[in-house]
């Protein structure tokens, strides 16, 4: 896999923590469920989101078609430069 | 306030007041605002009813009051309003009070305005009538300077005794200008010629206090022989409504006059101020009471309607009345009642719980943050009580989707904005009541608008995307490794994974290296979102339908959920969740960087053309290339197989097995309570009675009642039973007609227990088995179809995050590049001035505004699946 351990082991505890640990610090009161339910599904979808995003990107099976400005750009901002 | 999860539990319960209690009672639980009473009147005319003429007197004091405030509004003074309101607990004498003041006040102004225009209507014809006399001295004026006499005075004295002795009369007046033609030659036609007319404008308009606009007059002079002239002239003068003002023969008499009359204006004017701060004080002070009035004559009204809605009883001492509560309340509304009744009254009032099988109202119990969602889910529909409620779940839902198709950062911190704003005035706006149509629905969204914003945010984050602008933060997992030459050679070259990859994906979002977004992978996305949504909601509706406790119909749900949840969930499954699993199967597996052909990029199988094949049950012969694997995995199309048979076997099971079900349910029951013969004669004749479809959805008081009445009295045996139900039950107080209020008011619980169970069970043999099945075939093509149109359609999502990307692109490239690419020194600082003020207006405007509002629709139409 192309994966990263360290991004995908951290978002996953991040939104995990957020879904799973913190619906019991909710304090008591009559909304108590309501944001039980909101933090519960808030952390599911985001997770899930950002999931997909990085999985598809992990594995690409093309790559982005640059025109000539944009590569030489690239190689002066991004640090390689065009060799000759 | 808290639990949304389903309506509120409700009980039907009777209220007991004393009738000298009534009033206060009403009024302390109208505070409380915890009831829904039922009409016991409904068969009566408004007029008939108890309270007519207190009502009556309410619609007297709006209406005052509306006058009131149209004129405290037209003098522009504020109206005082307080965050508090009155209580309407008053004694009979307060409310005479209370009318009495609105009256006078009413009269009050009434009388003021009056006076006001009577005051400015005779200082408007002063200033007429002084206008009149100096127009005169200059006609006069004018004709002698024509003749040449050298003393003005003597000769015009002489020119009007003249006329005022020989016959001649003549009159002076105003007329409007537009008419002064017209009237003219009327004149002349009518006087055939004889008369002497002379006419002068009058420089400025004269303001006309009954329409309070400024018109042009013009002064006239009419000399005319005889007197049937006379009279028709005058006559004529009244038709074109001309004012008359007799001018003085004498030059003194008209100086004197114009004295005069310049000083009664001076004092008029005077007078007419002090009249106008005099009214403006009484209506600044009315201002003051005029929120609190409204209130209190609104809630003595609202009391008075629900007293209507309630019955007297035999003895004329207790008003008993019908509603509604929410279980949880019923402390609170006892405490109200307390609260009413608490000085000399010898009865108190009690509230006594009936039971009853009626569907009672849904109630969600909602406070300021949740209240607009529950607002957007009622729009699709009300749920039935005890339903699970939706809007739960739209709290997070909706905004997120939501956000999926707005995907911008920058765009998104400007609702964040937005919200926050909102936010922050709310207590303003309560206050002082701002309306607007458009303005009230954003404000009532606030809450909704700023979780969008939020999620929006974070989407824009992943989408990499800040006014369509990538940020790379996290450094891009692309780069470079072209030679000079390579690049002077060609336009542009395409990254291979191979070479430019470092290995492993970019960390948050969506690596800058891409100008766009990869479209099919978000729509892959959200195509898995949708169907874990859908899957959410049949759980949820099932479930909690299944196991409600409160409303048990008689055959118990259970059997719903293995005859139609399971069997929708496995058709799901097995269709859609399959094709996702093979997308994520795709990602994993696939890569530039392994080894085996099979698994590189080029062979990468098409994940449509396998589902393709799989419905139509045929093998994907076709490969990406030769040498390649058609499908991801050995073994796939067999699996596909076992999969497309489980789906093919749901469908039987949803057609036929609730239908199957009942039926044997039915000939169960009906071997259970040793009734066989009657039950199987009662389906024929009930067959022939039905009366309409009767479901659990459906308020079954009228139609479901009439038609358990009716069957009962056909039935041979046990209507001695059911009779005796009916009879106790009719206490004294309630109108002995509709039945359902018989059987509600019931008080045995046990012999309830029975008719109910026969109320039932006539209801459900009144559905012909025919019936059921057309509904079982139409519910499961409906839900099959569903499943596939529905998750095409969350292809929206993506189709719309494109759009706005690509709008927002264009904006900036076209409008806010052009302007500022510019490096031209005074005249370049315009443009850039310019060119940002339309950028910014057609990202808000468009983007923000139209792309906002069309998410929202979107996201609306997704959430009513």
């Amino acid at each position: 896999m192309g994966a990263d351990v360290a991004p995908l082991v951290g978002f996953t505890l991040f939104w995990g923590l957020i879904g799973g640990a913190l619906p019991f610090a909710v304090p008591k009161s009559p909304n108590r469920g309501i944001i039980q339910v909101a933090l519960i599904m808030t952390a599911a979808c985001c997770w899930l989101f950002w999931l997909c995003a990085y999985m598809a990107q992990m594995n690409p099976l093309i790559g982005p078609r640059l025109d000539r400005n944009h590569l030489l750009i690239i190689a002066r901002e991004w640090g390689n430069q065009i060799k000759d | 306030m808290g639990d949304l999860i389903r309506s509120e539990e409700m009980v039907l319960c009777h209220l007991f007041i004393p009738s000298e209690a009534a009033y206060f009672v009403i009024s302390e639980l109208g505070e409380v605002g915890l009831l829904q009473f039922r009409d016991l009147n409904k068969n009566l005319q408004n007029f008939q009813r108890n309270f007519v003429r207190d009502v009556q007197m309410c619609y007297t004091m709006e209406r005052r009051l509306r006058y009131i405030k149209s004129q405290v509004q037209e003098s522009k003074i504020k109206i005082f309003t307080s965050p508090e309101s009155a209580k309407a607990r008053l004694s009979p004498n307060e409310i005479t009070a209370l009318k009495m003041q609105i009256k006078q006040a009413e009269i009050e102004i009434r009388r003021l305005t009056q006076n006001a225009l009577d005051l400015k209507t005779y200082s408007l014809q002063l200033s007429e009538f002084k206008c009149v006399l100096q127009k005169a001295e200059e006609f006069l004026k004018k004709r002698d300077e024509i003749f040449g006499f050298d003393s003005t005075y003597k000769t015009s004295i002489d020119f009007l005794q003249v006329i005022g002795t020989d016959q001649l009369n003549f009159i002076t007046g105003v007329v409007a200008k537009e008419r002064v033609v017209a009237f003219e030659t009327t004149l002349w036609r009518m006087s055939k010629g004889n008369a002497y007319f002379k006419r002068e404008d009058i420089d400025e308009p004269l303001i006309d206090y009954t329409t309070g606009q400024k018109k042009y007059k013009t002064v006239f002079l009419v000399c005319c022989h005889g007197d049937k002239q006379f009279l028709k002239l005058l006559k004529l003068c009244e038709g074109f409504r001309a004012s008359l003002y007799t001018c003085p023969t004498s030059h003194m008499e008209r100086k004197r006059l114009i004295q005069s009359i310049d000083k009664r204006l001076d004092d008029l004017e005077l007078v007419i101020n002090q009249t106008d701060a005099y009214r403006r004080k009484f209506l600044f002070s009315v201002a003051q009471q005029l929120q609190h009035w409204t209130i209190m004559v609104r809630k003595i009204k609202a009391i008075y309607h629900t007293l209507n809605y309630m019955n007297m009883d035999v003895t004329g001492k207790c008003l008993i009345g019908e509603c509604w509560v929410a279980v949880r309340d019923i402390p609170a509304v006892k405490q109200a009642l307390a609260d009413g009744s608490s000085s000399s009254i010898s009865v108190s009032p009690f509230l006594y719980v009936v039971n009853t099988k009626e569907l009672p109202p849904t109630y969600n119990k909602t406070n300021k943050y949740t209240k607009g969602f529950q607002n957007l889910i009622d729009v699709y529909g009300i749920a039935t009580y005890r339903e699970a409620n939706p809007a739960l779940y739209a709290i997070i839902t909706f905004p997120f989707l939501f956000a999926v198709m707005f995907g911008d950062v920058g765009h998104a911190l400007v609702m964040i904005i937005f919200a926050l704003y909102l936010i922050r005035i709310e207590k303003k706006v309560e206050e002082l009541q701002i309306r607007g149509e458009i303005f009230e629905i954003f404000f009532a969204g606030r809450y909704m608008i700023l979780l969008m914003g939020l999620f929006s945010c974070y989407t824009g984050f992943i989408y990499n995307d800040i006014f369509s602008r990538p940020m790379n933060v996290f450094g891009s997992r692309w780069f470079v490794d072209f030679n000079r030459s390579t690049l002077a050679g060609n336009e542009d070259m395409e990254l291979d994974p191979g070479v430019h990859y470092k290995g492993t994906p970019y960390v948050f979002g969506m690596d800058p290296a891409w100008g766009m977004k990869i479209s099919i992978i978000i729509g892959v996305l959200h195509m898995i979102l949708g169907l874990s949504l859908s899957i959410i909601n049949y759980r949820h509706v099932n479930f909690h339908v299944t196991f409600n406790s409160d409303i048990r119909r008689y055959f118990n749900e259970r059997h719903c959920i293995y005859l139609e949840y399971i069997p929708r969930l496995i058709l799901l499954c097995t269709l859609f969740l399959w094709m996702v699993v093979m997308m994520f199967m795709k990602w994993i597996m696939f890569s530039a960087s392994n080894t085996d052909v099979q698994f590189g990029t080029a062979c990468a199988p098409s994940i449509l053309v396998n589902f393709i094949d799989m419905m139509l049950v045929r093998r994907t012969t076709k490969a990406q290339f030769p040498g390649c694997n058609p499908y991801l995995f050995q073994n796939q199309p067999e699996v596909q197989m076992v999969l497309l048979l489980i789906c093919a076997l749901t469908i039987p099971v949803m057609l036929l097995g609730k239908p199957l079900y009942i039926l044997y349910e039915r000939k169960h029951h009906a071997k259970m309570s040793g009734m066989t013969d009657e039950a199987s004669g009662q389906v024929v004749t009930e067959n022939i009675e039905v009366n309409g479809k009767t479901t659990a959805n459906e308020k079954p008081s009228e139609t479901g009642s009439i038609n358990a009445k009716d069957n009962d009295k056909n039935k041979a045996a046990g209507t001695d039973k059911t009779t005796a139900n009916e009879n106790p039950s009719e206490t004294g107080s309630i109108n002995a007609r509709d039945n359902d209020k018989n059987k509600s008011v019931g008080a045995d619980k046990t012999k309830e227990g029975t008719s109910d169970k026969k109320e039932a069970e006539e209801k459900e043999n009144s559905e012909s088995f025919g019936e059921i099945m057309i509904l079982q075939v139409i519910d499961t093509i409906e839900y099959a179809l569903g499943t596939v149109s529905h998750t095409a359609s969350y292809l929206r999502l993506w189709a719309l995050s494109l759009a706005h990307n690509e709008l927002s692109e264009v904006l900036w490239g076209k409008l806010l590049s052009m302007g500022t690419a510019n490096n031209g020194g005074y005249f370049g600082g315009l443009l850039m001035f310019l060119s940002f003020f339309m950028w910014m207006f057609f990202t808000v405007s468009i983007l923000i505004i139209m792309e906002g509002l069309s998410a929202f629709l979107h996201t609306l139409r997704l959430h009513c699946n």
